[in-house]
């Protein structure tokens, strides 16, 4: 059996007992844990594009974040170190802006980039100007996504695309804007190449970007 | 007076006030009145950043925050002023030992953010799932003695508060034996040391509503404050992840718990009337409703149906029962949510106001304006960024597509006036409505 349909769709569903239920069945049938693992990434990426068709919303991101949690608990003792061959797509660097606490848009952005195949370091929040520049030299993204709810976030990505401007690697990112107070008319003010009003979008643009 | 601010005699200023708010009412009331009103709601540090005072002294320094805001705000021409929403509330804070948010100049270093920063609050998992249960019980007893003392470090001996049975005829020795606990005459101490430095609370809002009085400058009545109750779950009991966990594995005691604070938040609608004052006949007697998690995005339509919406309509009609004007601020986008609220506007014509942030205005207008009152929604990236000129034709345009028939307060997206605002701009907003405003001389 290559894919496990049945499982797949328990977790796409979010029925977390029966979830657990077969990931402990499928270890007593001496199942390989990476082979589980890559049904869970498939079910992973159903659940992006439900999100993306407005079929899902944060409630379901949540939940199906709980049952991955739940998943990793019970294969953790039996999964040797990670040895994912998948190819990610490209890397982007991503991280609320100095001054701003809030998480909830950002972590539905990264949810979306990971499920969607890119490889996302994720900063956290009150990120200031030395860390993303920090972070651009070490990490080497193709892409830059500037997360902020609140209106104080328009000087503070201004700010800091300043200093990435300054540090000379303007050049070597292209650069994304969203949250809540964020529009397509702060785009210039900041100094970033575009806006995108959801994770959706966020995707969408990194994919053209990066050219896949 | 202060700062260049002019007054007037008394009876020019009632004039005044009684033309503003008959402006207002109508508009409310879905009437056209003479001029579009201008009612901005302005963000907390917007008059601050202005005055010259740093975020900090905002929280702390009551007084000049007062006098701040009314020269600021007397600046422009608007038909009902801000209110002063909690001025020193980092002394406040500071007081209960507040856990669930950051603000500048907080006294304990964990919860303390840069002199220039605004307060920004810390959503947390202050109850667990597993409480539901002593929750419903008995949500007030259990709010006060568990998640209080969690929520405000210095309030931590109100675990000891008296339980009902040492409340009835044994409350001649249950309530004093709190009062001597050791911990509980501490506290109060504590109380009482930092509740007479907080007397600039009071004195620089009462002169503020006092001023603006004489000014002819009506203030936004605020009368209560109202939440919706899945937000108040989210926002301060669960945390939005575990209010979302539990849609799926605590449907129903999430939803009882959404029953149960609507008598809860409408008992407790005169909450602010010591500090801004009964209503009397010139207040419009608005209730602000910042709704968080209702939006685009945050859940679907059906999630929406069943877990959001019931509980605020609630609330929303017992206001209106009680001749309070909700006004519910649709911060994020509701362009999903526009039949929920199309059907209930019109079982209550002329009774409310739908304050959008970006939802498209004219839209809205075209569905519901025959029934319900909008404002809104000059973008924040305008009020910042400018220039006063793209101010101008954003006010225009919303109002040549929102003004017919009344129904329409002038006022900014998010937050009103946002902490950053260019005074150019928020004079070009203002003089917009002026200029495009009429209806007639």
């Amino acid at each position: 059996m290559l894919i496990n349909m049945d499982f797949i769709s328990e977790i796409v569903e979010l029925n977390e007992n029966k979830v657990n239920e077969m990931v402990k069945e499928r270890l007593q049938n001496n199942e390989d844990p990476l082979k589980i693992m890559d049904d869970v990434k498939n079910a992973m990426k159903i659940i992006g594009d439900k999100f993306s068709k407005k079929e899902y919303f944060i409630p379901e991101l949540i939940m199906s974040g709980e049952i991955l949690r739940q998943i990793f608990e019970i294969l953790e003792p039996v999964l040797k170190e990670s040895q994912t061959s998948e190819k990610k797509k490209g890397k982007v660097l991503l991280g609320t802006v100095a001054g701003d606490i809030h998480d909830i848009g950002k972590d539905v952005v990264k949810f979306m980039l990971d499920v969607n195949g890119f490889e996302v370091l994720d900063l956290g929040v009150d990120v200031p100007a030395e860390k993303f520049i920090q972070s651009l030299k070490e990490f080497k993204p193709k892409v830059l996504a500037l997360s902020g709810f609140l209106t104080l976030a328009y000087d503070s990505m201004k700010e800091i695309i300043d200093r990435i401007t300054d540090a000379g690697l303007r050049e070597s990112v292209k650069i994304m804007i969203g949250g809540g107070t964020i529009d397509e008319r702060i785009v210039e003010y900041v100094g970033a190449d575009v806006y995108g009003q959801s994770a959706v979008d966020a995707v969408n643009i990194a994919a053209k970007w990066m050219g896949v | 007076m202060d700062g260049g601010v002019v007054n007037m005699g008394k009876t020019d200023s009632e004039q005044l006030i009684k033309e503003k708010t008959q402006r207002v009412r109508d508009a409310i009331a879905v009437k056209e009145p003479d001029r579009v009103p201008i009612t901005p709601f302005a963000d907390i540090f917007f008059a601050p950043i202005q005055g010259g005072m740093s975020h900090k002294d905002a929280l702390y320094k009551g007084r000049k925050y007062g006098k701040t805001c009314l020269k600021v705000y007397s600046r422009y021409k608007w038909d009902l002023y801000p209110t002063l929403f909690l001025p020193v509330v980092g002394k406040l804070n500071d007081l209960v030992g507040v856990r669930t948010m950051k603000w500048p100049g907080a006294s304990n270093p964990n919860y303390r953010l840069g002199d220039h920063q605004p307060y920004q609050f810390l959503e947390t998992e202050w109850m667990k799932a597993d409480e539901y249960e002593k929750l419903l019980t008995d949500v007030t007893g259990f709010m006060l003695r568990n998640i209080v003392p969690r929520q405000n470090s210095v309030l931590k001996p109100f675990e000891k508060l008296p339980l009902a049975s040492a409340l009835t005829i044994l409350a001649p020795v249950g309530i004093p034996m709190f009062f001597i606990d050791k911990e509980v005459k501490k506290m109060v101490k504590e109380f009482k040391k930092t509740l007479r430095k907080m007397i600039g609370l009071v004195l620089g809002m009462r002169t503020y509503n006092k001023t603006m009085k004489k000014l002819g400058n009506p203030v936004a009545g605020q009368v209560g404050f109202g939440m919706a109750p899945f937000d108040m779950v989210s926002d301060s009991l669960r945390g939005m992840r575990g209010a979302m966990i539990d849609m799926y594995r605590n449907p129903e005691e999430l939803k009882r718990t959404c029953d149960i604070f609507v008598d809860h938040i409408l008992g407790s609608m005169d909450m602010f009337d010591a500090l801004l004052g009964k209503p009397d006949e010139n207040t419009i007697p608005l209730s602000f409703i910042p709704l968080h998690r209702g939006a685009n995005g945050f859940m679907s339509n059906e999630q929406f149906e069943e877990f959001y919406w019931p509980s605020l309509t609630a609330v929303m009609e017992g206001m209106i029962k009680n001749d309070i004007i909700p006004l519910p601020f649709f911060e994020g986008r509701y362009s999903d949510r526009l039949e929920f609220l199309a059907e209930f506007a019109k079982k209550h014509k002329g009774k409310l106001v739908y304050w959008f942030h970006d939802t498209d205005l004219i839209k809205v207008k075209e569905m519901m304006g025959d029934y319900v009152c909008i404002r809104g929604n000059v973008p924040a990236s305008l009020l910042i960024g400018g220039p006063p000129s793209a101010v101008e034709e954003y006010v225009k345009k919303m109002i040549d597509g929102c003004k017919d028939g009344g129904g329409y307060l002038v006022d900014g997206g998010v937050s009103g006036i946002p902490n950053e605002a260019r005074h150019e701009n928020v004079q070009a907003m203002t003089d917009a409505v002026h200029k495009y405003g009429v209806y007639r001389k």
